[in-house]
């Protein structure tokens, strides 16, 4: 499993990347959240994001999705702009962005992530629904297709969100805390996945919270306190007691 | 063709085209706004008049129109230079427009030119008074608005239902914010002289929260109840105000949707 590793490093990793960010600073107000953040993060890793709450880990994903404004700093993925790529970008925000009232099914959220394929102004056709479906199928939702997305519990809900991404077919996925508040079985099911897509070559930037699960789900690690990097890199080099510490400003203990 | 048939045909396109904005200000939780604009605009009506001496339909809803605009953009300088809550806000725009709108109407009022005569219908409303040049201003802001709608339908669901994502896939949410404020502006103004100021809000409000308590998965569906409930109701009231001479169509269809509106509630 290791050399597994080691040897998609040799082959993808490091050769590309995918994400370059340059100085980038973001305010909240006159609160800096970002300052003079660089880091560079290659093509084909499972990328885990992690830091204490308020670190600015949602922030970062925002800003360089241009969900919110940046003071300064440049964004490039794969050395172009975010609007020559967008497509190429599946983006889950986090369950508590979205408006559960809204009138929408399962299959209705799903069918967003196609949005390439049905344009603008387009019309659902049946095929489109079909494919909608074999994604759910994938997070084993498809039986809750015609569910009001509010009814599921908050681990179906974050599976179908999963779908919805799934469905973009895209080569980069940005997921902001696709495991938090799930079960095991959800854990489980949505990490298959997404080791799955890592094994054909997409890139899986995530962030993250359970500290004892770093080292099996992510070949590369940022690691953000207050704003500031701590460390980037390979998770066997930077995964250690002092960037730890130093991240969450306590000890945390890595078994 | 009689003049109910003109009445009818005109309350059914207002009707439509209110339901269709109201579900959108619902579940944008934008109410309020709605409230803002049909009272602030009559002090555009006002000046139109003052400006052009004549009750030409056109001009004063342009009047109308600029007058929303101009309070809906103050309310955006006020919300960036100032601490207070946006509701707060809201609530000072609208009865400091009113007030002038009320202040310059009494003005009019003292004012000899015989035209005058039929511009407190804009506070309250009078169906009966539509005329059949008016179906083709009904019909227009009707187009209007189903037209906006069809085409931004996708990116006014997407921003609402999960505007994160939907910004992330490139979806402009000031675009469709602008969008949904230029339906509003249209299908208030429209409804103005027949359902009136005070009113107006109801008419896109209250049909489209019934509509969102009776059905929750299907948009489409939702768009459809709140037609439907927002036809029935404006019909009645415009039947009930044709047959009772001296009541204003207004107060009737808002009563006729809040009673139907408790019903449908206690119910649930």
């Amino acid at each position: 499993m290791i050399f597994d590793m080691s040897e998609r490093f040799v082959k993808n990793i490091m050769l590309n990347k995918v994400i370059e960010v340059e100085n980038l600073n973001v305010k909240y107000g006159k609160q800096e959240v970002l300052k003079n953040f660089s880091c560079t993060l290659p093509e084909g890793a499972m990328i885990g994001i992690i830091g204490a709450n308020g670190s600015g880990k949602s922030t970062f994903l925002k800003a360089i999705m241009q969900i919110i404004p940046i003071e300064s700093g440049k964004v490039f993925f794969w050395g172009k702009s975010l609007k020559e790529v967008r497509s190429q970008i599946a983006y889950l925000p986090q369950r508590n962005s979205v408006d559960w009232d809204f009138p929408a099914s399962v299959l209705d959220v799903v069918l967003m992530g196609l949005y390439k394929e049905i344009g603008w102004f387009g019309s659902i056709q049946k095929r489109h629904k079909e494919r909608a479906l074999f994604y759910l199928e994938k997070v084993k939702m498809a039986d809750f297709a015609k569910k009001h997305i509010a009814e599921l519990s908050g681990g179906q809900q974050q599976r179908v969100f999963l779908a919805r991404a799934f469905a973009q077919e895209a080569k980069l996925y940005l997921l902001d805390e696709p495991l938090s508040g799930i079960d095991a079985t959800t854990e489980e099911i949505i990490m298959e996945n997404l080791q799955s897509l890592n094994s054909h070559g997409k890139t899986i930037v995530m962030i993250h919270h359970q500290i004892e699960t770093i080292e099996n789900y992510f070949d590369y690690l940022l690691m953000i306190r207050s704003g500031k990097i701590i460390a980037v890199g390979e998770t066997k080099y930077v995964f250690t007691p002092k960037n730890l510490q130093a991240t969450y400003n306590e000890a945390k203990v890595i078994s | 063709m009689n003049n109910l048939w003109y009445v009818l045909i005109g309350a059914s396109l207002i009707a439509i085209t209110a339901s269709i904005v109201g579900v959108w200000l619902v579940l944008r939780r934008e109410s309020l706004r709605s409230d803002v604009i049909s009272h602030s605009v009559l002090p555009g009506i006002m000046i139109a008049f003052i400006v052009f001496q004549e009750k030409n339909l056109w001009l004063l809803l342009l009047g109308a129109s600029v007058s929303a605009l101009v309070s809906l953009l103050g309310i955006d300088f006020l919300q960036k230079h100032t601490k207070l809550k946006k509701d707060t806000l809201l609530a000072l725009t609208l009865s400091f427009f009113f007030a002038c709108g009320i202040w310059l109407l009494v003005k009019i009022q003292e004012n000899k030119n015989a035209a005058k005569a039929g511009l407190e219908q804009f506070i309250f409303g009078k169906m009966a008074a539509m005329l059949p040049q008016d179906i083709f201003f009904a019909l227009t802001a009707f187009l209007i608005v189903v037209i906006i709608n069809f085409l931004g339908k996708r990116w006014l669901f997407y921003t609402t239902f999960d505007k994160n994502f939907a910004q992330s896939i490139g979806c402009n949410y000031q675009l469709t914010s602008i969008l949904l404020t230029l339906m509003s502006i249209v299908s208030i103004v429209v409804g103005l002289q027949a359902v009136g100021a005070v009113m107006m809000s109801a008419l896109l409000i209250t049909p489209a929260t019934l509509a969102l308590a009776i059905e929750k998965k299907n948009l489409n569906k939702v768009f459809a109840w709140s037609i439907g409930i927002n036809l029935m109701v404006v019909l009645l009231g415009t039947l009930l105000s044709y047959f009772l001479p001296k009541t204003p169509t207004g107060a009737w269809v808002v009563m006729v949707a809040s009673v139907l509106a408790f019903g449908v509630f206690l119910r649930k």
